[in-house]
């Protein structure tokens, strides 16, 4: 599926802002106003969700575009990300937003979306391109992704075996993970360090919300969610926006800050067996990691041995499928540095 | 929505080093019900019937679960259903303890497995023993797992995967 006529894009987009939410600080806010709540009436907090999550939205975007030095009219490309059920609506960003444009994309996942703007931007069809997220899924009264209420035609299906029990991402990947116990035999506390690890990463962040060192036997004290998988395995829900300012390089010059330019872009995302899970159970579902690695680094001309850092989104960070993918990318002693923003 | 620590000691004894799971007995699970409709009735029917049936496409044979409205490998949509013979390997397992689906928190922590179908690879189901004990020291993943059909008081009937084969120590 990739030509050598993708390397024509390498360096042709930027990246010219980048906008986040306070995290921390909204997480607190919402914390303490569950605990004063006896009760949340459902009506209000659809309505609280709906402008929460366009209001994060909102934030992130104003953020970006300061941080780039940009204005609004300098936007004439808009791609929103919808990676869950409860999608923000384009035109409806857009709106609020206050943008004119002449290039869209909408309902893809935050990564899958850098890749069109790049592609858009080379095409010749905008010079500009926001990417805009929000979530509110922390106001809207989620405590964990999945379950009976999880709407049948979203993201991720797992409706087909609520009958069983089986309810969220989270007992999907146990399963995973408990394959990889049984195939590898890993002793339990070295994992642990991983999990360890990036906390330890937290704490660099300003903008985490888990600030607090953890021990290895910390993890392993804490009590099991869906078992092998244990609390401090799991991701939080809360809310937040985020926003990329993705723009012509050549323009790009006179920016704030120095553009971060797109050298490569990768995709590898089989389908087949999505519902009955087979993207998450397989072991070859680390091997989709390194197949898209491989388009990046087409793409950008580098070598393996180029790459300093590898990031890993927070689906891929259980332990062992984190070292699993973090092999598959490369075995040249890479560096499996993640900046939790939990 | 949580249940206590003690709570949970006491569903799981000396939980950490494999023992059993058990629902609790007093207050019973409900599980949310299937809402089969014309893609994925033929299933829940036969189960009914105490079969266990996949589809499975008649131009190149393969089977796929759940249910999809044309074949993922050839794109036909002439569909049909197959009984399976019922056997299946043990692929892997997870004790939930963190409530999700509401209906089931009387049932935590229960266990869910998942089977790979000996017809075909990657042909995966899911199966649970909600309200039921089970030692989970006993699981082996590769271990041979049987199909069965167990009664239910709301008329919906489950397929089931078991450690043993039909009439041995249920």
């Amino acid at each position: 599926m990739y030509s050598s006529s993708a390397a024509a894009l390498a360096g042709r987009a930027a990246i010219a802002g980048v906008g986040n939410t306070y995290y921390a600080a909204d997480y607190r806010v919402r914390r303490d106003a569950e605990r004063t709540e006896s009760g949340l009436d459902p009506a209000v907090v659809a309505q609280e969700h709906d402008e929460t999550a366009y209001l994060v939205a909102a934030r992130a975007f104003r953020r970006a575009l300061e941080d780039a030095g940009l204005e609004n009219d300098d936007i004439d490309g808009l791609a929103v990300c919808s990676d869950s059920a409860y999608a923000l609506c384009f035109e409806r960003v857009g709106e609020i937003l206050g943008l004119t444009v002449g290039w869209g994309a909408e309902r893809g996942t935050p990564d899958h979306l850098v890749q069109a703007p790049v592609e858009g931007i080379a095409a010749g069809r905008c010079t500009t391109v926001a990417i805009v997220y929000g979530n509110a899924n922390r106001t809207n009264g989620i405590t964990a992704y999945g379950g009976s209420g999880w709407p049948h035609d979203g993201y991720m299906n797992q409706w087909y075996d609520h009958p069983w029990g089986m309810s969220s991402a989270g007992a999907q990947y146990a399963l995973s993970y408990q394959q990889y116990l049984h195939k590898y035999q890993p002793d339990e506390a070295l994992l642990s360090t991983v999990t360890v690890s990036l906390r330890q990463n937290a704490l660099h962040n300003e903008n985490a919300i888990m600030t607090a060192p953890i021990t290895v036997a910390d993890h392993l004290k804490s009590r099991y969610l869906c078992r092998p998988l244990r609390r401090l395995d799991y991701c939080m829900v809360t809310d937040g926006g985020v926003c990329l300012i993705i723009r012509r390089s050549d323009l790009s010059n006179d920016l704030r800050h120095a553009p971060v330019l797109i050298s490569g872009i990768g995709r590898y995302s089989p389908y087949k067996g999505h519902t009955q899970m087979e993207f998450r159970l397989a072991e070859e579902s680390c091997d989709n990691v390194a197949r898209a690695s491989e388009q990046a680094r087409a793409m950008a001309g580098v070598d393996i041995a180029d790459v300093d850092v590898v990031q890993l989104p927070p689906g891929l960070r259980l332990r062992g499928r984190l070292l699993r993918c973090a092999d598959a990318v490369g075995e040249f002693g890479l560096a499996v540095f993640e900046l939790d923003q939990r | 929505m949580k249940m206590s620590d003690e709570a949970v000691r006491r569903a799981i004894p000396g939980d950490g080093s494999g023992h059993k799971t058990a629902g609790s007995q007093s207050v019973r699970p409900v599980r949310p019900r299937p809402a089969p409709d014309s893609l994925t009735r033929p299933f829940w029917d036969a189960a009914h019937d105490g079969r266990l049936v996949v589809q499975r496409y008649e131009s190149c044979g393969r089977y796929q679960h759940p249910p999809r409205p044309t074949c993922q490998s050839c794109g036909s949509e002439r569909l049909g259903f197959a009984t399976m013979s019922g056997q299946a390997r043990l692929w892997s397992w997870t004790v939930t303890y963190q409530n999700v689906i509401a209906s089931l928190e009387h049932a935590l922590p229960y266990l869910c497995m998942i089977v790979e179908l000996v017809e075909q690879d990657s042909l995966y189901m899911v199966c649970d023993r909600i309200g039921r004990d089970i030692d989970i020291a006993t699981l082996r993943v590769g271990m041979p797992m049987w199909v069965e059909f167990p009664p239910s008081a709301d008329g919906v009937v489950l397929p089931q995967f078991r450690t043993q084969p039909d009439g041995v120590g249920r």
